[in-house]
């Protein structure tokens, strides 16, 4: 099943769509050298759009949608073919009611699901969704960013690592072939923020093609003191 | 397992050629169309590979350090082709059948290499290789009839299904295939016998785009909770791709509805849970449209841990939804995913014929003694070094009850254990001290003492303790392939929780069959002291729905105008006055159902509350089964066993449902000047299957226990309910000037009293929860009640020590009094009548129980006959004006 998200020229041609006229959030390192030079969904759906909801809900959409431009702005930032995916997608988020309603718009970007339980103890899975159940799709030297939906049952704060590990090596060891960061950068941190429930991005980035395998293991600073493969989830990739 | 043994070269030469011949086999079967050699990629085949020996580790079957070795080697090999041969030299030796999957429908099942061999009462570990030339990502089935579960299977089956088979897909493998061409799968077999046994091994790919047509419904909970909703005590969330439940109640349960035509199907679901014990599914029908006793099964519950549940069932007619009670009890749990599949095999699904060999099982004998050094009975909880039950759950008939993990045997008796390393939990009820014992079975028979101890014997003080509802036929056990279970079987567990009486209630369920164990008197399998007497529960007939009652003491089971249970009257008060003609001792069940929803509070009554909300004065909706119409009944005087009237209701049942609500109406009926007493009952195996005597009731005998004397001091109130582990023995009364002492329950439990005077109230208290809960208490509370309200405390350490605790307070008016220790125990209370003045412990426990009978009338009248409504009608009226009566003399 693939799963690959392109950059959408959605940052020029979504702003003629819903009529938003201004930018904020100030270009980061990646998105210089694009043709859109701002990437900020907030602005582009407009405030408006999330001002009857409460404080911690704007607060919780604001970072949701900051993260969605991550998103956006990583994946195949020359294609200007199609504004509609992202665009439809932030001015969802923009509109959704409900934490619940939100997390189900997220679930086909989501990679994998972090759950921090109250003794700081770090459990990585699959995303529930069908489009990333199979495999995952990649593209060789290209970055592809995906969400990492992180219930942080421990309110830590601390920087969320996912690292990579190729099984097939003796003994298994960090993989060559594969790298894998959580985001932190201007606008996206790689930190958690503390709150309950919040979304940051992973950027996984294939340096090799062909079908593999990969362990994805997360922690939360205090390594992955895992039981029972708890930090772990096994992927198989399929870089073209 | 087998290792890997030193002629691995020449072992992997004959697999080698084996695999070839398979190979060519598998190609020959299409001919004209050869296959194309199998190719997988290297990377993730060898991760594969180390997942696969990681999980064989989990699951207790580690590969040896030289396989670990070979893997290790293997890893370092360029060439693809020979890295895919030296894999399956390694591996194909553990698989019991390989599997190559079709495009679609039925894959192509063979025989594989590994010795067909098992272990009674053991598990064994084999692998099953899968060649998938397609890419299928669906998951892999591997089910067998034999494998089918024994509770409720017909008789004819009974031999057939001697085998258990689990499919292990946790971390860090995935339950579905991964596409490659080739790859493992770990499955595990158990069996229940010994001897060379026949078994069926069957195989599908379900769940992807060419899965079969089996899958009926799957139910997914990344958007919400996909049609599954709460129905009963129970919250259900659709969360983080999961369904998360809690229970709030005993009896939770969610449905769903789903169309499909009859049969057999099977429900699987993902899910994890801490609690203990068992889950039930029920299912309903287009022409029945709601769930029914006899349209169930039940599962074993596997704490703390993900499991893949899989629950058989078969549909009579046209299938529309399906309700899982996920839990009997408060708790939680997450369920990933529900899929439903119809078990009518169709040509997606291939078969295996395998002959195993189970090698016989060590004999281990178990000896047993009590305190005394005299053979008894005792509980054992028998776990390997995986955590694994013994006997198998699912494999277990009476006397071993399914839905129990444990398991009781007396002294010389021998249970068959596989090699290795148990820990056994012994124990026997909550008066003894549990132990945990280690025992090394080799091949040689084995012997485990166990001898019981003590850590308190209110027996000894003449306090018996006794279950008064406990069921053969109960809601966990099955109609086959018996009808119940035997009163040899009851005996069992009642001595092996070393609660000497115990009241086994025949019901709707089996009645017919069941009431032949009814003979007027204590059973004949009893032995002294433990006491097993058959009476009935008037439960799923007559005048149930008003309320269950427990009648003991019967001299004719059968109400007059049939043989059965289907002519009884619907009037709880009508069965009443037929139970107390005959001498029996009778009251509600299961007390608090229908007592915890609310249809508001009695005016007036804010900040009357007591501590734990006893009393309280919430208006129950009276829409269940308990001690509902008990509001009425307990008003009436009928005629007794001599002729002369007695109270239609001698006690309320406590102890098993919820505290608050059964002791809270308890409180405001005594508050109404009614003497009732409280027993303690488990309603074994519904309310809880866990064991009996979770709740209890310690009755006074004087003498030699007898049935007759225990069951009158129930009535009589000379008796505390607990759960076995407080004890408030010897409760009595006296004047602070000594000259009268009451001891409860005798002569009426009434301390007369010409005027206001101090009075002392003492008790033997005892209680000890540290080696038998998690969660258990330090100290226990105890209190004084005084007519509902708590009027002085103290707190006795939970040693197990027992201890004299004394009360001493001023009483100006009559009133009741009591000793609690919330939520575990509580005695019987004493009347102190002051000056010949009636008890009114609160006029708006009056009140409250006038609003009762309004609420209840409302509740039950259309569950009444026609024929009986008239009579029910003046029961209420009676109850009306009793209680007005005493709210008119108290505002005189």
């Amino acid at each position: 099943m693939e799963f690959r998200l392109r950059l959408k020229p959605w940052c020029c041609l979504v702003i003629a769509t819903i009529g938003v006229v201004q930018f904020s959030m100030p270009a980061t390192d990646r998105l210089s050298d694009q043709r859109c030079p701002d990437a900020n969904p907030v602005a582009f759906v407009g405030r408006t759009g999330i001002r009857s909801l409460s404080k911690l809900k704007r607060a919780e959409i604001r970072q949701v949608l900051g993260v969605i431009g991550k998103l956006l702005v990583a994946n195949n930032p020359t294609d200007l073919e199609d504004p509609g995916e992202f665009g439809d997608l932030a001015r969802q988020v923009a509109e959704v009611k409900t934490r619940k309603e939100l997390q189900a718009l997220l679930v086909p970007y989501v990679l994998l699901q972090v759950k921090i339980n109250p003794e700081s103890r770090v459990k990585i899975s699959p995303s529930g969704s069908e489009v990333m159940r199979d495999k995952v799709k990649l593209e060789k030297d290209v970055a592809n960013r995906f969400l990492l939906q992180v219930d942080n049952h421990a309110g830590v704060t601390s920087t969320l690592n996912i690292s990579a590990i190729d099984l097939s090596l003796q003994p298994p060891q960090t993989a060559d072939w594969i790298t894998a960061i959580v985001v932190n950068e201007d606008g996206i941190s790689s930190k958690m923020s503390g709150q309950k429930i919040e979304y940051l991005v992973v950027e996984l980035l294939a340096k090799e093609s062909g079908l593999k395998e990969v362990r994805l293991v997360g922690d939360a600073g205090q390594g992955t003191q895992d039981l029972g493969f708890r930090a772990t989830a096994d992927l198989l990739i399929d870089v073209k | 397992m087998e290792n890997i043994n030193s002629l691995h070269l020449i072992r992997c030469l004959i697999i080698s050629l084996l695999m070839s011949l398979c190979n060519h086999a598998l190609q020959s079967q299409e001919p004209g169309k050869a296959e194309e050699p199998l190719a997988v990629p290297v990377q993730p085949l060898l991760s594969h590979v180390h997942r696969l020996s990681e999980a064989m580790e989990i699951v207790g079957r580690p590969l040896t350090e030289k396989a670990m070795q070979q893997i290790a080697e293997i890893k370092k090999v360029d060439n693809p082709g020979q890295v895919l041969m030296e894999v399956q030299n390694l591996f194909d030796p553990f698989c019991i059948a390989i599997v190559d999957v079709a495009q679609t429908g039925a894959p192509k099942v063979s025989r594989g290499p590994a010795s067909p061999k098992l272990l009674e009462q053991g598990w064994r570990t084999f692998l099953v290789k899968v060649i998938n030339r397609h890419g299928r990502t669906g998951r892999l089935f591997v089910e067998s009839p034999n494998a089918q579960p024994l509770p409720n299977a017909p008789v004819s089956e009974v031999d057939k299904r001697w085998m258990q088979i689990s499919s292990y897909d946790g971390q860090p493998l995935r339950p579905n295939l991964s596409g490659l061409a080739v790859e493992y799968r770990i499955v595990q077999i158990f069996s229940r016998d010994a001897g060379s046994k026949e078994a069926v091994l069957e195989f599908t790919v379900s769940g992807d785009a060419n899965g079969d047509d089996a899958l009926i419904r799957e139910w997914r909970f990344d958007e919400d909770e996909d049609g599954w909703n709460a129905m009963n005590q129970i919250k259900v969330d659709a969360k983080d791709g999961s369904l998360q439940i809690e229970s709030t109640g005993d009896d939770p349960f969610m449905g769903a509805e789903v169309v499909s035509r009859g049969g057999g199907f099977v429900l699987r679901f993902w899910a994890k849970t801490d609690v203990v014990g068992i889950g039930q599914l029920f299912w309903w029908t287009k022409d029945i449209p709601y769930a029914t006793g006899n349209r169930q099964t039940n599962f074993i519950l596997e704490p703390n841990k993900e499991h893949l549940y899989e629950v058989p069932f078969h549909v009579e007619g046209e299938l529309a939804g399906v309700r899982l009670d996920p839990l009997v009890k408060p708790g939680k749990m997450r369920i990933d995913w529900i899929d439903l599949h119809s078990q009518q095999r169709n040509e997606n699904w291939a078969q295996l014929e395998t002959e195993f060999q189970c090698e016989a099982s060590t004999p281990v004998t178990f000896r047993v003694f009590d305190e005394k050094g005299l053979p008894a009975f005792a509980k054992f909880e028998v776990r390997d070094s995986e955590g694994r039950i013994y006997p198998a759950q699912s494999k277990r008939l009476a006397p071993d009850f399914f839905f129990q993990r444990h398991i009781y045997r007396g002294d010389g008796e021998v249970l068959s254990l596989p090699p290795g390393q148990y820990t056994i939990t012994c124990s026997r009820g909550p008066e003894t001290l549990p132990e945990v014992q280690s025992l090394t079975v080799g091949a040689e028979p084995k012997e485990l003492l166990y001898r019981v101890r003590r850590w308190i014997d209110p027996s000894k003080a003449g306090w018996w303790s006794g279950d008064h509802h406990i069921h053969g036929a109960g809601c966990l056990h099955y109609n086959n392939p018996t009808e119940g279970v035997s009163p040899e079987d009851m005996m069992r567990h009642i001595m092996g929780e070393d609660l000497k009486v115990g009241c086994s209630l025949t019901w709707g369920p089996c009645f017919d069959f069941q009431k032949q164990f009814f003979t007027g008197d204590v059973a004949p399998e009893s032995q002294y002291p433990y006491l097993l007497r058959y009476d009935i529960e008037v439960s799923g007939f007559g005048s149930h729905m008003s309320g269950h009652l427990n009648l003991l003491n019967l001299k004719n089971q059968i109400y007059p105008g049939g043989d059965s249970k289907d002519h009884w009257p619907t009037l709880g008060l009508s069965t009443l006055k037929w139970a107390k003609r005959q001498g029996a001792v009778c009251g509600p069940a299961h007390s608090s159902i229908g007592l915890t929803s609310f249809i508001g509070r009695l005016p007036d009554t804010e900040g009357k509350d007591g501590d734990n909300l006893l009393p309280n004065f919430q208006i129950p909706a009276y829409d269940g089964i308990g001690a509902n119409e008990f509001i009425v009944d307990v008003t009436h005087r009928v005629p007794g066993a001599d002729g002369k009237l007695v109270s239609a209701v001698d006690f309320i049942s406590t102890m098993n449902s919820d505290r608050i609500a059964e002791w809270n109406m308890w409180y405001h009926v005594l508050n109404a000047g009614l003497r009732v007493a409280a027993s303690g009952e488990t309603d074994f195996p519904c309310m809880s299957g866990e064991r009996v005597g979770i709740g209890r009731v310690y009755a006074h005998v004087d003498g030699r226990l007898t049935f007759d004397k225990w069951v009158q001091s129930i009535a009589d109130g000379r008796s505390y309910v607990s759960d076995g582990f407080t004890h408030l023995i010897d409760y009595r009364a006296s004047a602070a000037d000594g000259k009268q002492v009451v001891d409860v329950g005798v002569n009426g439990s009434e301390l007369k009293l010409e005027q206001p005077k101090r009075v002392r109230f003492s008790a033997k208290v005892a209680a000890l929860y540290g080696r038998q809960e998690s969660d258990s208490p330090v100290h226990q509370k105890v209190e004084l009640i005084v007519n509902g309200y708590p009027v002085q405390s103290v707190d006795v350490n939970c040693d197990g020590s027992l201890k004299d605790v004394t009360f001493e307070i001023p009483l100006v008016k009559s009133c009741w009094v009591a000793v609690r220790a919330f939520p575990n125990a509580h005695t019987n209370p004493i009347y102190v009548v002051i000056d010949e003045e009636p008890i009114i412990g609160s006029v708006d426990s009056v009140r409250w129980c006038l609003a009762g009978v309004e609420q209840c009338w409302k509740a039950k009248e259309p569950f009444y006959a026609k024929s009986e409504l008239n009579e029910a009608r003046a029961a209420y009226r009676h109850a009306r004006l009793f209680y007005q009566r005493l709210l008119d003399e108290h505002a005189r």
